[in-house]
């Protein structure tokens, strides 16, 4: 795959942007009443590549909220079905190096393993993906952690790249669709100096980290403690079941369809739309439910995260955006979830080591 | 309250075999359906709201014989039978309730519409006063009034489903109607309001402005409309299925509401429901 890597300056990089503009949908964060979202750009002059974190990540464009699958129609032999929708050519811009690790857990979702999904397959491809490093940690944010940040070191799943160096950006480059857009620039090479200082900005950033989680035995001891008494506690004092920390998750890839009716009861819509684990009826089959209680789903929503990810596609479904806690109501932390089964691990292993020393006497 | 045994797993069964058999049969000859829309204790805005939907739902109505519908038209059938009922309004008198379980006989389908009909709605907020001081402080003379407390309709007699709102939504309506129609499974909105809000894309209203949202306990199908202003949600849709009340109403009294405004809050629009009556207990108590 084509790699290389330039030094844009900022006064350069905006109109590029102007020309991109045009042939593309630009997408990128915007403020918008003192929070910043993601959103189609009007003007390239509204992009703030300088923002926190957003509500919603960038997935939304990729992976729809809603989105029409196909069109059927009844004819007197049965039915015919025609696939909906087209996707446009976008440029997401500014999406951090947790969004992107996000961005790569879905594309094992819907890609790599086994089936893959038309819709999905298609937005993927039609979007170019400018990723860009943070300079600084938002208060819930976990990413070096979970090992996803704060620099992307993965040579996958995105088109550029950039690091803000003040007056400019280094820009690297993947693949050859990247290199035709930057061709006409005739930018500066980067050297080896402006690499040392990108790994000295992760650094910095490193150190600023006030969330911490140790990943090194998680699975195991998730898994060994699903009967702790922090999931009934939680769920009962603190969860609503309201579903936002699954809504706002980078990588939750769940979703329900649902057709619409015609009129005419002849022609027929099927819909999808993001789903969540922490709805009731999520969970309902033929027979009964089998997570009927709220524990029960704030659990499988940690549990999978956390640890059973790990078994089902080779990586942590946690990529340590900090969203879900940040935008639950009633701030449920999955790290202080982890932390306090952790906690009763350790009291365990040293009372059986005081035994044990009682015992030898 | 009325304790009604409940239909167990068989019967639905049974009933839904026989439903199949019947809609084969309406599908052959080609029949209408024969709809009767029935009002009770409420304001009428959903039989008003239903007028309003058949400008859009011109095609739907086609399918439909309006058999009893006293808004509508005035030479209906009260007896039936009929294959769609709409019942709109709480139940608040004895008479009501005879005339619903003979209503419940006759229909195939009987679909509460609207808040009143669901939950209890506007109407149940009396129930939380004593029948006398709420009667003293309306009508002088008390001696003609045979009112008794708001119940919603399911509380009375089975249903095939809820059309919720206030007034009830219109992507309910048509999704109950159509789905009826061509006989399947009608499928309602059964998550939160949040989910629409984020759907949507909204800023939620209570993370980032700390406004007292009542959308994570509130059944969705509204479209987020109130949060897609930047308003709280006021719960008019009613409780989802399982909401965690007590939660969010221990989190309004961190964001500053009084008790009272909490209590009022969990009252409004489904008092007799005990996903609301957990949050409004712990900050007031039923008289």
């Amino acid at each position: 795959m084509y790699t290389d890597a330039f030094l844009i300056e900022k006064d350069q990089f905006s109109p590029w942007l102007e020309v991109l503009h045009q042939e593309f949908r630009l997408i990128g964060p915007i403020e918008e009443n003192g929070f910043y979202t993601f959103a189609e750009i009007q003007s390239v002059r509204d992009l703030a590549l300088n923002y926190d974190t957003t509500m919603l990540g960038p997935r939304k464009f990729i992976y729809h909220p809603e989105e029409k699958i196909c069109a059927f129609r009844k004819t007197p032999e049965g039915f015919e079905i025609e696939p909906l929708g087209k996707a446009a050519p976008q440029i997401l811009v500014g999406v951090h190096s947790c969004d992107l690790h996000a961005i790569l857990v879905l594309d094992k979702v819907f890609l790599k393993k086994g089936f893959q999904d038309r819709n999905y397959r298609m937005w993927r491809e039609a979007t170019v993906i400018m990723g860009i490093h943070c300079t600084g940690v938002c208060p819930n944010c976990f990413c070096a952690s979970m090992g996803t940040g704060p620099l992307f070191e993965p040579k996958e799943g995105y088109d550029f790249l950039l690091t803000d160096f003040g007056d400019r950006y280094l820009i690297e480059l993947l693949g050859e669709r990247a290199e035709k857009f930057i061709l006409p620039l005739k930018l500066q090479r980067a050297t080896e100096s402006d690499f040392k200082k990108k790994q000295e900005i992760g650094r910095k950033v490193e150190n600023q980290f006030k969330k911490k989680i140790d990943t090194t035995h998680l699975v195991d001891i998730i898994l060994r403690n699903q009967n702790h008494p922090v999931w009934k506690r939680t769920a009962e004092e603190l969860c609503l079941g309201c579903t936002n920390c699954t809504m706002v998750c980078p990588t939750c890839f769940c979703y329900n369809q649902k057709d619409e009716i015609g009129f005419d009861l002849i022609h027929y819509e099927r819909k999808r739309y993001w789903d969540s684990c922490q709805e009731l009826h999520f969970a309902q089959v033929h027979g009964g439910n089998f997570r009927f209680t709220r524990m029960a789903r704030l659990r499988q929503f940690v549990t999978h995260k956390l640890a059973t990810w790990v078994e089902q596609f080779g990586c942590f479904g946690c990529i340590g955006c900090g969203r879900c806690m940040t935008w639950c109501p009633t701030g449920i932390d999955l790290t202080e979830i982890a932390k306090e089964i952790m906690v009763t691990e350790q009291n365990k292993t040293i009372r059986m080591s005081e035994a044990q020393q009682f015992e030898n006497g | 309250m009325t304790n009604l045994p409940k239909t167990t797993f068989y019967e639905t069964i049974f009933y839904r075999l026989r439903r199949g058999k019947d809609e084969a049969k309406r599908m052959m000859e080609k029949r209408k359906f024969r709809l009767g829309v029935f009002k009770y204790t409420c304001c009428a805005g959903c039989e008003f709201q239903l007028i309003y939907f058949q400008k859009h739902i011109l095609e739907i109505f086609q399918n439909l014989e309006i058999v009893y519908f006293q808004m509508g038209d005035s030479n209906g059938k009260e007896e039936g039978p009929f294959d769609i009922v709409l019942i709109d309004g709480a139940i608040t008198q004895a008479e009501q309730a005879d005339q619903l379980k003979k209503v419940r006989q006759a229909a195939k389908f009987l679909l509460p519409i609207g808040s009143c009909a669901v939950n209890g709605g506007i109407p149940a907020i009396k129930n939380s006063t004593s029948e006398l001081e709420i009667e003293q402080r309306v009508y002088q003379q008390i001696a003609p009034i045979h009112s008794m407390k708001a119940h919603p309709i399911d509380e009375y007699v089975r249903v095939d489903g809820c059309i919720k709102g206030c007034p009830m939504g219109e992507a309910d309506l048509v999704e109950a109607v159509t789905s009826l129609l061509i006989g399947k499974q009608p499928n309602f909105f059964n998550y939160s309001v949040c989910v629409e809000c984020k759907l949507k894309g909204n800023l939620c209203v209570l993370v980032a402005y700390k406004e007292p949202c009542m959308g994570p306990v509130t059944n969705a199908g509204c479209g987020a409309l109130c949060p897609s202003y930047g308003r709280p949600c006021y719960a008019c849709w009613g409780p989802m299925e399982d909401a965690n009340a007590p939660a969010l109403a221990q989190l309004f009294e961190k964001i500053g509401l009084s008790p009272d405004d909490i209590y009022r809050k969990f009252t409004q629009y489904g008092s007799p429901k005990s996903e609301f009556r957990k949050g409004a207990e712990l900050y007031g108590s039923k008289t």
